[in-house]
């Protein structure tokens, strides 16, 4: 159901070599998206990015200086809070923009099934009408 | 801004651009930044996502997309 240009935006986040394993970028971005990521043994692995995945995904407003400073007391680079931050955010992006696309699906299942959904009236269209 | 990095962390033709920009607008934006920085890592391909999105919908016009950009930006309380 995703674009190929935000595949792209995925694929270019998780599958590139980093200051973070790759496997831990794809198992926070999942775990923002919402899959079954095991939570005890994420939080085995890094117990303070669990506590930070969660509030990219459910209040960034909130984020503090404190959170960063938590963060790097953890030991974590400034270019590794950068990567795991961006893939907790694209997880917690996707998943809404999936929630999104599921409830058009359910609206109207014939336009979310055309090839390009052209089959629908345009911005333009609508204004000339 | 709170990572070093996405202030110092860019190339000199980058903060030149940044400086362009702030001189243009009165100040570096945050997501321009973070965008521009490691751009091959997310922001390079986070753009051409952005364009998708604000600029080639086929249903609605820009000006109706960006309101609704604006208003989920105003439920997360983001200023961008």
């Amino acid at each position: 159901m995703l674009t190929k240009t935000v595949q792209n935006v995925v694929e270019s986040l998780l599958g590139q070599q980093g200051a973070t394993d790759p496997i831990l970028r794809r198992t926070i971005f999942d775990r923002a998206r919402g899959a079954a990521v095991e939570v005890p043994a994420f939080q085995a692995v890094a117990p303070e990015l669990g506590y930070w995945v969660e509030k990219i995904f459910s209040e960034p407003w909130m984020v503090t200086d404190q959170d960063f400073i938590c963060l790097r007391e953890a030991g974590y680079s400034e270019d590794q809070i950068f990567e795991l931050t961006v893939a907790a955010a694209m997880g917690a992006g996707v998943r809404r923009l999936e929630a999104g696309l599921k409830a058009l699906a359910a609206a109207d299942p014939e336009k979310m099934h055309s090839q390009d959904g052209r089959n629908t009236i345009s911005a333009n269209e609508r204004r000339d009408k | 801004m709170r990572l070093e990095v996405l202030k110092h962390g860019h190339s000199r033709l980058q903060k030149m651009q940044l400086v362009m920009l702030r001189a243009l607008t009165g100040r570096a934006l945050e997501p321009v930044r973070m965008m521009s920085y490691r751009r091959n890592f997310f922001g390079k391909y986070w753009a051409r996502c952005l364009q998708e999105g604000l600029r080639n919908a086929h249903e609605w016009s820009v000006g109706e997309v960006e309101i609704f950009a604006a208003f989920v930006s105003s439920l997360n309380r983001c200023h961008f």
